[in-house]
């Protein structure tokens, strides 16, 4: 009897042990990549939407109330819409400071940390920019982090879970190759940006953002200051403008429009046509160094 | 002829000094221009090198490290958030200060009148909010608000508990009771420049709540549904006696489903507590702090809110509320009832405009027609942390003198938050 129940405990493991939260896709791609069937995995914001206003819908909590681990972005990217939600959802395994709470921010260095702070700087996070992802290079950083968690919140699956990341982190410097090759003829040139989006992948390849079309994080675009892109544009020469893909493109169209430079619309999270991370940094390479 | 010969000396001193000044300029000059060839090559041999994974990484004994002493979180300050929100502006109606501020609600008596009570400006409040995580089992939080007129209000004072199982939580001090939709919800977060009717009419401008302890429950189900329930002792303002201590009982069930793009949330409230009826004179009118008890009053509740989000950042929000309380008065059990509907358009993140329908029936005998309010508003948000809102009213709910007595109001305020504050939940 003994002996037939034991390989049936042992087999148990093999449905997902750890219920995973995520802030967002590509958290939950990377989950997804290491974890296999080992973790099931619930993404909370949409690719295509504003990652700093996702409303904290009530059935979130629900997410959040069911989870092991939460997995978020952090550096300020989520303090409008996490907070409320993990107050709801009465969970102590994933509250600020629990096992349960994984804080990515904490792992990589991030840039443009603001030296003085004041609201009247616009929406500026105070530990530096926070969409450190786009940065091809900082990605196999995060998968590690994930893998290293799930190995010591699920230490029966732990030879999976090295084994799934050792074969991402050799296909992903495959692909940095390749992208490397793409964007060098880029390297020193300038591009105007909606939001200080892209400046990871941007500042990884050496190209410079001359202005953002906000004129100042958070704000909408003002006539003013429009004017003053579009002159700066044709003075130096600016090939390119980056547009997300939730900010109203009309302002880049009409930059464009009158100055001679490019608009390119850029997803900035996995979702929609760019369904992996491999796609996603496929695209925003393909179009930024055309 | 002094003055001349002093001059001179001083322009030819400045010469000889500029000269020297010279040399050692162009000396400088020099010595840059070398830096700078030398910073050049530097530069040049720095570009030809690859960017190879030059990331400064923490080795995986490093973010082990991490992951264990704090959840890898990014602890910045131990200071408690500390927020302060203005709010204040400028109202207009067809009647003079004193007869609103006695204007009565038929069957409800005289409403304390907290915001926008002047005609002219209005400074409503200063609201400083404090709240920080205590230890790893609680958190507290402490709002005030500081009014015009210099007097000092604690909204609210409370902690929660962070680390109980089993989806429970709770929360002990003084705080504002869940039940219905828009009770928990301060000033600053109403869709409103004013209080819902009916909801101003049953628990006075404070809201429900007060002294209390709650406990929370969150079911282990993927679909959202939370049952709570509350403890107050019994206050006069929100209808109930304040003779037994713990009196008031307050209890709900929340539930939300996301149909397609679309989010409905509803929720079933329930409040009971001893009746308290003040008391008449004679000739009916009501005499100060003089009230007799009568068996129970107990509230029904039903909220449900739509919330359809729409392209960038506007959304259509149609949110609706129906209380009845059944109060014990001398011989007979009063009921009364209201509801609101009201429908939001956020256009973007700058505009939202919305109009709002309050009813009071189920009444008096002796009012015949519904006592009923409606208002129109627009906001404009140049930031996320200003906001000002121009909302016009025409209220049949109040009497003035004894007469029914329709008050048109036009309010411009501009509510303005400062600091770090917790963001609101849905």
């Amino acid at each position: 009897m003994k002996k037939l129940l034991l390989p049936l405990l042992c087999s148990l493991p093999l449905l997902a042990s750890v219920h995973v939260a995520v802030a967002y896709p590509y958290i939950g791609e990377l989950v997804k990549t290491i974890a296999h069937d080992k973790a099931d995995v619930s993404v909370i914001a949409q690719g295509s939407s504003d990652p700093h206003f996702v409303v904290p819908r009530p059935s979130y909590i629900g997410i959040l109330r069911e989870a092991d681990l939460l997995i978020v972005n952090g550096g300020g990217l989520e303090i409008g819409w996490i907070p409320p939600l993990q107050n709801q959802a009465h969970n102590p395994k994933i509250i600020q400071g629990a096992a349960g709470y994984l804080d990515l921010s904490a792992y990589v260095k991030l840039i443009d940390k603001p030296t003085s702070l004041s609201r009247a700087q616009g929406d500026i996070h105070a530990e530096g920019n926070p969409h450190y992802s786009l940065d091809p290079y900082n990605i196999p950083v995060l998968a590690k982090i994930i893998m290293l968690k799930l190995s010591s919140m699920d230490p029966a699956n732990k030879n999976v879970y090295h084994a799934n990341y050792d074969e991402f982190a050799k296909h992903w410097s495959l692909k940095v190759a390749q992208w490397d090759k793409t964007m060098s003829p880029c390297r020193n040139t300038q591009v105007i940006q909606y939001h200080e989006l892209y400046s990871y992948f941007l500042n990884r390849y050496g190209i410079h953002t001359a202005g953002t079309i906000e004129p100042l994080p958070g704000i909408t675009p003002s006539s003013k200051h429009t004017l003053e892109l579009i002159n700066q544009i044709r003075t130096d020469k600016i090939p390119t403008i980056i547009q997300d893909d939730y900010h109203e493109p009309k302002t880049a169209q009409f930059i464009a429009s009158k100055s001679g430079a490019r608009a390119v619309v850029l997803a900035h999270d996995v979702g929609g046509e760019n369904n992996t991370l491999d796609t996603l940094f496929d695209s925003i390479a393909e179009q930024i160094c055309k | 002829m002094v003055k001349k010969s002093v001059l001179s000396l001083v322009c030819a001193s400045a010469l000889f000094a500029s000269d020297t000044e010279l040399e050692q300029l162009k000396q400088q000059m020099v010595q840059l221009q070398q830096q700078l060839t030398e910073m050049q090559k530097h530069i040049q041999t720095l570009e030809a090198v690859p960017a190879v994974a030059s990331n400064e990484t923490l080795s995986d004994e490093e973010m082990l490290q991490k992951m264990a002493t704090k959840g890898g979180t990014a602890v910045t300050s131990l200071l408690p958030d500390i927020a302060l929100i203005l709010n204040g502006g400028y109202t207009s109606r067809n009647v003079t200060n004193a007869q609103y501020m006695n204007a009565l609600i038929p069957g409800f008596g005289k409403m304390e009148i907290q915001n926008n009570a002047k005609d002219g400006f209005n400074l409503n409040y200063a609201e400083v909010a404090m709240s920080s995580t205590v230890d790893p089992y609680f958190d507290a939080s402490a709002i005030f608000h500081i009014h015009g007129d210099g007097t000092l209000e604690v909204e609210e004072a409370y902690f929660v508990t962070r680390a109980l199982d089993y989806g429970l939580r709770f929360k002990a001090g003084k705080f504002k009771s869940a039940f219905g939709r828009v009770n928990e919800k301060h000033h600053h977060a109403w869709n409103f420049e004013d209080q819902e009717l009916v909801n101003n009419a049953f628990f006075g401008p404070d809201g429900l709540g007060g002294e209390g302890a709650q406990l929370q429950w969150v079911a282990p189900t993927p679909m959202y549904v939370m049952a709570g329930f509350e403890l107050f002792n019994g206050n006069p303002n929100q209808g109930f006696s304040a003779k037994e201590s713990a009196s008031t009982a307050v209890g709900y069930l929340k539930s939300s489903v996301d149909v397609g793009n679309t989010t409905l949330l509803a929720g079933l409230s329930y409040a009971q507590g001893k009746s308290e009826v003040q008391n008449t004179d004679g000739l009916g009118n009501l005499i100060v702090d003089s009230f007799t008890d009568y068996g129970q009053t107990r509230l029904y509740g039903v909220d449900v809110t739509l919330e359809y989000p729409l392209e960038g950042y506007g959304s259509l929000i149609w949110q609706n509320e129906w209380i009845q309380r059944n109060k014990d008065v001398e011989t007979m059990t009063q009921k009364q009832a209201g509801y609101y509907s009201e429908l939001l358009y956020k256009i973007d993140g700058n505009w939202a405009t919305g109009v709002r329908y309050d009813d009071l029936y189920k009444n008096v005998e002796n009012v015949s027609h519904h006592l009923n309010r409606t208002s129109v508003k627009v906001d404009y948000k140049p930031f996320e942390f200003s906001r000002f809102r121009l909302q016009y009213n025409q209220d049949h709910s109040k009497y003035i003198d004894d007469q029914a007595k329709t008050i048109h109001e036009v309010m411009l305020n501009y509510t303005l938050e400062l600091g770090a504050h917790g963001a609101h939940a849905f």
